[in-house]
């Protein structure tokens, strides 16, 4: 009882009117991102920090040999761990295990979000698999993604799906030497690491709409009057009467798309959606690869640095 | 000991031995050790402590802390969420995830049977923390004790309420001349609620200047005092400028 | 074995159809009448579902617990998907992510369609069962839950008729069964009505979004076949209903 966010009438109230005007509690206009904030770890490969605002989601990729399916013998395996803990926010629970139901509301928030980034990232085929196969049929690499949901401020699946992406585009995995059977891996002192193959980088943009007028006007009505909001924030995710999230990648390719019941948006509101998600997404792409340059430079510099320093002594030992 | 020091549990606090034990009131988060000659206070909590003279006689102790979760202490002014009632009861809530606390329906000026206010589930009320016992709920009222009337205690129409941090939001009811708001008056006409739960309701007649308001007490948390008639400048320039934009 | 062509030059399909056709589509409703409030059968193609609706109904009654909420109904949708219904012999566990993530879809695209207002505390309980499996899924899920609403006498704003549709090269789709689906990336579209107000889009493949508009201008124009079809069952219904009681 009482274990909820509650949302008065007049902050309900409010939002929806500041929203008919074109303005948000945080000064943004309904169409405008939050800034993201990519922060990648400098001591590992593929551990980044991903911020939207007071939403902030970590993801750690790590890599292991392991055998690979029976029925897939040439691929390697990808798994993404999303469990949402009570610590981004009381409104997650405790996951039940395998025994809670779907009834509570929590778990299914739960659930849309893990089988969201698993269809975008990995049904998408965004990892190259076959490239992760070192004997078939016994060796593989098996690459696991982690993600941690450190603090809820709406809109977990944009911000995961950038993490999972850029932590994966940054992560290397130890070289091998493959001999028969026989595997050597290599320290990454030895041998320069290896970085994954990705094929192509699928970003989430979510769409959250609100209806000025009633039930009525929204599905019989001619107006089309749904308001239409990118990015929310925790208030503005609560309060929304239906979302639609879409996958896309820099080639313009759909990879997922899901819009569960809520309101009815009229088809053409919906193509427009999609190509305002398309120059998120391109902008967005930009922004990771950005990132990871700079990322690149920096890890690429120190030790040259260190060696051309004037101060480091030029005796022979 | 007159400035504000930071303090830190398993701190010994020497209190000037010519008071007697009568003399020292505690407030929060601070106990005292009776020894003989000298009282020694032992802070509770990491904060600043503060002293205060009542009187010639009476000095107050307590630590000024920023504690996460609010909790009811009797005498608090909160803001709270209607989110249900039963019997003659509305229960409210104060901070979400929290324990609801409730709200006598006669606690309200001149309530009777037949003349009671009728609020609803999502309502807004100021209020003031009657009771507190750890065996039942905290119980507020609308009421205020010493006069008998609503004396602004009630049912907030419009409006948007905005979080900040529970120490802030104490400075702000307690100091007269807080910063932030004295230069906001001079910007624009507002109604206010402040709730020592970290909650506060703004109204202006206006959406912007609302969000314009509520976004700069949200950040002025972390502005320093000088920093802050510039920085409110900015924030209702910028409101103008999208303002206008939004007519065109 | 020679690949089987998904669409030929001529214009048809591995079974017969031409782009634009559904295919077989069967319904009736109050086929179990004493297990449930109300019930449908839908038959699309190959695909069979047996809807049964249960409620609306008091919170404790219900099999699982719930928690009333004061605005509207709360929906269960449970789906399930016994180890015969598809090609191969497979059984599935009840927990499987893909079954869950498909109620809990279910049940918000129907909240909204439901008169809310009407069923403030109570539960309806909707079982789905899958007979046979051949595609189109979610689009016979949906219009099952449609028929079986009605039937229960369940006030609704309008029917909700969903379809798939696929892309084939330039040429769109409609109404795949599961050797298409597993060759073409598709679209699922629930439309509300006779309006062109979607009420569910769900796709999970990878497709162009040039491409995009264009199935879903078919998806919608195969919805409004389908909900013409499920209109006239239930109209029939209701015609022999009333001549029975005079």
């Amino acid at each position: 009882m009482g274990l909820d966010y509650n949302i008065s009438n007049n902050e309900q109230q409010f939002v929806l009117d500041a929203l008919k005007e074109n303005t948000r509690l945080d000064g943004r206009k309904l169409l405008d991102m939050r800034n993201v904030e990519i922060q990648i770890f400098p001591d590992e490969y593929g551990h980044v920090d991903v911020k939207l605002g007071k939403t902030e989601v970590a993801c750690k990729i790590s890599a292991s040999i392991e055998q690979p399916y029976k029925d897939r013998p040439f691929e390697g395996l990808f798994q993404i761990n999303t469990e949402i803990s009570p610590m981004c926010s009381p409104f997650f629970e405790v996951s039940q295990g395998a025994s809670g139901g779907t009834s509570s509301r929590q778990t299914s928030e739960e659930i849309l979000i893990s089988r969201m980034i698993e269809k975008s990232v990995r049904r998408s085929n965004a990892l190259d698999l076959e490239n992760l196969c070192l004997v078939a049929g016994s060796k593989c690499w098996s690459v696991r993604a982690d993600l941690h949901f450190l603090n809820y401020d709406g809109n977990f699946i944009d911000a995961s799906c950038i993490a999972v992406m850029t932590a994966l585009l940054h992560f290397k995995r130890p070289d091998v030497e493959v001999s028969g059977d026989d595997i050597v891996v290599f320290d990454t002192k030895q041998r320069d690491p290896v970085p994954l193959s990705i094929l192509h980088i699928p970003l989430c943009v979510t769409f959250n709409f609100y209806n000025p007028n009633g039930d009525e006007e929204n599905i019989k009505g001619e107006s089309n009057g749904e308001l239409i909001v990118v990015d929310t924030n925790l208030i503005e995710e609560r309060l929304s009467l239906g979302s639609m999230t879409i996958t896309l990648n820099k080639n313009q390719e759909v990879c997922q798309l899901l819009k569960s019941g809520g309101l009815n948006i009229d088809a053409s509101l919906i193509m427009n959606c999609c190509t305002y998600a398309a120059k998120i997404v391109s902008q967005l792409t930009d922004q990771i690869h950005r990132v990871l340059k700079e990322d690149e430079h920096k890890r690429i510099n120190p030790t040259e640095q260190k060696e051309l320093q004037t101060v480091n002594s030029r005796e022979a030992s | 000991m007159s400035v504000r020091q930071v303090v830190i549990p398993g701190d010994h606090i020497e209190v000037e031995s010519q008071k007697n034990r009568s003399s020292i009131t505690l407030g929060p988060h601070i106990s005292l050790v009776p020894t003989i000659g000298t009282h020694t206070l032992n802070p509770t909590t990491v904060g600043l402590l503060e002293e205060k003279h009542l009187s010639a006689k009476r000095t107050v102790y307590y630590v000024e802390a920023n504690s996460k979760r609010y909790l009811p202490e009797s005498g608090d002014n909160v803001i709270g969420v209607i989110i249900g009632s039963f019997g003659d009861f509305y229960r409210v809530s104060l901070n979400d995830f929290s324990v609801p606390v409730v709200l006598n329906q006669f606690s309200f000026p001149n309530a009777s049977k037949k003349n009671r206010p009728r609020l609803e589930v999502g309502d807004l009320i100021y209020a003031r923390v009657e009771s507190v016992n750890p065996n039942v709920d905290a119980e507020i009222s609308c009421v205020d004790p010493t006069t008998g009337k609503a004396e602004g205690y009630g049912k907030l129409e419009g409006g948007m309420v905005f979080k900040v941090k529970l120490a802030y939001a104490r400075n702000l009811l307690f100091d007269p001349n807080a910063h932030i708001l004295t230069e906001l008056v001079t910007k624009c006409k507002f109604e206010i609620a402040i709730g020592v739960n970290g909650k506060i309701w703004l109204k202006t007649d206006d959406i912007h200047s609302t969000v314009a308001c509520g976004r700069c007490i949200e950040k002025s948390q972390q502005w320093s005092d000088a920093d802050i008639k510039a920085n409110v400048e900015d924030a209702f320039a910028a409101m103008k400028k999208s303002k206008d934009e939004g007519d065109n | 074995m020679s690949r089987m062509e998904v669409y030929s030059p001529e214009g048809l399909r591995m079974d017969g159809r031409r782009w634009n056709e559904l295919r077989q589509f069967s319904c009736q409703t109050n086929t179990h009448p004493n297990a449930s409030d109300g019930s449908s059968y839908v038959r699309q193609g190959n695909t069979v579902v047996l809807c049964l609706v249960k409620g609306p109904m008091d919170t404790n009654r219900a099999t699982s617990t719930t928690r009333a909420s004061a605005d509207g109904p709360v929906l269960n949708i449970n789906v399930s998907y016994p180890p015969f219904a598809g090609i191969e012999r497979k059984k599935r566990s009840k927990n499987e992510r893909r079954l869950s993530e498909l109620s809990i879809v279910l049940e918000r695209c129907f909240l909204k369609t439901i008169v809310l207002k009407n069923y403030a505390r109570t539960v309806i309980e909707v079982n789905l069962t899958i007979l046979s499996f051949d595609g189109g899924l979610l689009a016979a899920c949906c219009n099952s839950i449609t028929l079986a609403l009605i039937d229960a006498g369940i006030s609704l704003y309008d029917y909700v008729s969903a379809v798939s549709v696929g892309i084939y090269s330039e040429t769109a789709l409609l109404d795949l069964n599961s050797l298409e689906e597993s060759d073409l990336s598709f679209v699922t579209v629930g439309v509300v009505g006779d309006s062109d107000k979607l009420n569910l889009i769900m796709c999970e493949d990878r497709l162009p979004l040039d491409k995009l508009e264009r199935l879903i201008n078919l998806g919608i124009q195969g919805c409004h076949q389908l909900r013409k079809l499920m209109n006239d069952t239930v109209k029939e219904v209701g015609v022999e209903l009333l001549s029975k009681r005079q």
